[in-house]
């Protein structure tokens, strides 16, 4: 019995490492029970059980097909304003730009503020029909 | 001692509704899009939202969303809605049955939620759950994209999303 559980998590665990993380991507997790989980980049992992939330962000180093490992991968600027209603219930306004437009953004951040993320220092129509600070 | 009548039917209707649940729960599957699922597809502003409810065993074969889960689950999948991505338009708003037509297309958010056991394959992480889950991927982009995305979601009421994406240097300036 304990052989077949051994394979299933080398599998997962080998399937995981091969996986290249070409893709920036973050993501809001939480859990009630018993979560064991890994990623590759950076090299991380966790075991836990009870209750768990957390945010996390995974941004790519290198590009996968360059041959030049100092190589950054990407440029990005991101806003996001995520609001929990309830336990299970999450609520987000994001704003994002990557690689060149976000290049552009960060070399005029006044157009940055007056343009795309009003969110750095206005709250949100939809907030402001709720009456939410941020 | 004798029960009366009315708790008795309730007894019985309680046990036959749990060993429904347990029947259902061990033997539906669905593999991709295909299976003991069901979808609701809402059209929201720039975006086609698609609620998937699941029950049993679910295979989970999306490039972006790899796994297998045991119980109940609902995923929430925001597609850009535009020209350049025809595939969102074989979601048809309303419900689906059985057959889930899903776009091609990666979808730029998933809120998932789940109560069971829970394998995830990546993309971005991989590992098992047991219990409760809840998982909002905000954002997945490919390292090699040039954009600016405005997207607004807010759980439970998928008619309100808000999405807009610009490409840069490609043909096709929405696509994503």
């Amino acid at each position: 019995m304990r052989k077949p559980i051994l394979i299933t998590c080398f599998a997962a665990g080998f399937l995981g490492a091969c996986a290249q993380t070409s893709h920036l991507a973050y993501y809001y997790k939480t859990v009630v029970g018993f979560n064991a989980s890994a990623s590759n980049q950076p090299p991380s992992g966790q075991i836990m059980l009870g209750y768990d939330r957390r945010m996390i962000a995974l941004v790519p180093k290198t590009q996968p097909d360059s041959n030049k490992p100092d190589y950054e991968a990407m440029s990005v600027i991101s806003c996001v304003n995520a609001r929990t209603r309830q336990v299970f219930s999450i609520d987000f306004e994001e704003r994002l730009a990557t690689g060149e437009a976000a290049n552009n953004y960060a070399d005029n951040p006044e157009k940055s503020k007056s343009h795309f993320f009003k969110c750095f220092d206005e709250p949100s129509a939809e907030n402001q029909q709720k009456g939410v600070e941020k | 001692m004798s029960w009366p009548k009315a708790e008795t039917a309730l007894f019985i209707v309680c046990c036959f509704l749990l060993l429904y649940g347990l029947c259902v729960t061990i033997t539906g599957c669905a593999v991709g899009n295909v299976g003991s699922l069901a979808a609701h597809v809402t059209q929201a502003d720039g975006a086609r939202v698609v609620d998937l409810y699941t029950v049993g065993l679910y295979l989970r074969t999306a490039p972006d969303d790899q796994g297998l889960q045991l119980g109940f689950g609902k995923r929430t999948y925001v597609f850009p809605d535009h020209s350049c991505t025809p595939s969102t338009y074989s979601l048809e708003p309303g419900w689906h049955y059985f057959v889930v037509p899903l776009p091609d297309t990666s979808a730029v958010a998933i809120d998932s939620r789940h109560l069971g056991v829970d394998l995830q394959l990546g993309p971005a992480e991989f590992g098992i759950t047991i219990g409760l889950q809840n998982t909002v991927l905000m954002a997945y982009i490919p390292s090699d994209r040039s954009l600016t995305m405005q997207l607004s979601y807010f759980s439970g009421q998928p008619a309100q999303t808000y999405l807009r994406i610009r490409n840069q240097g490609e043909p096709c300036e929405s696509q994503y």
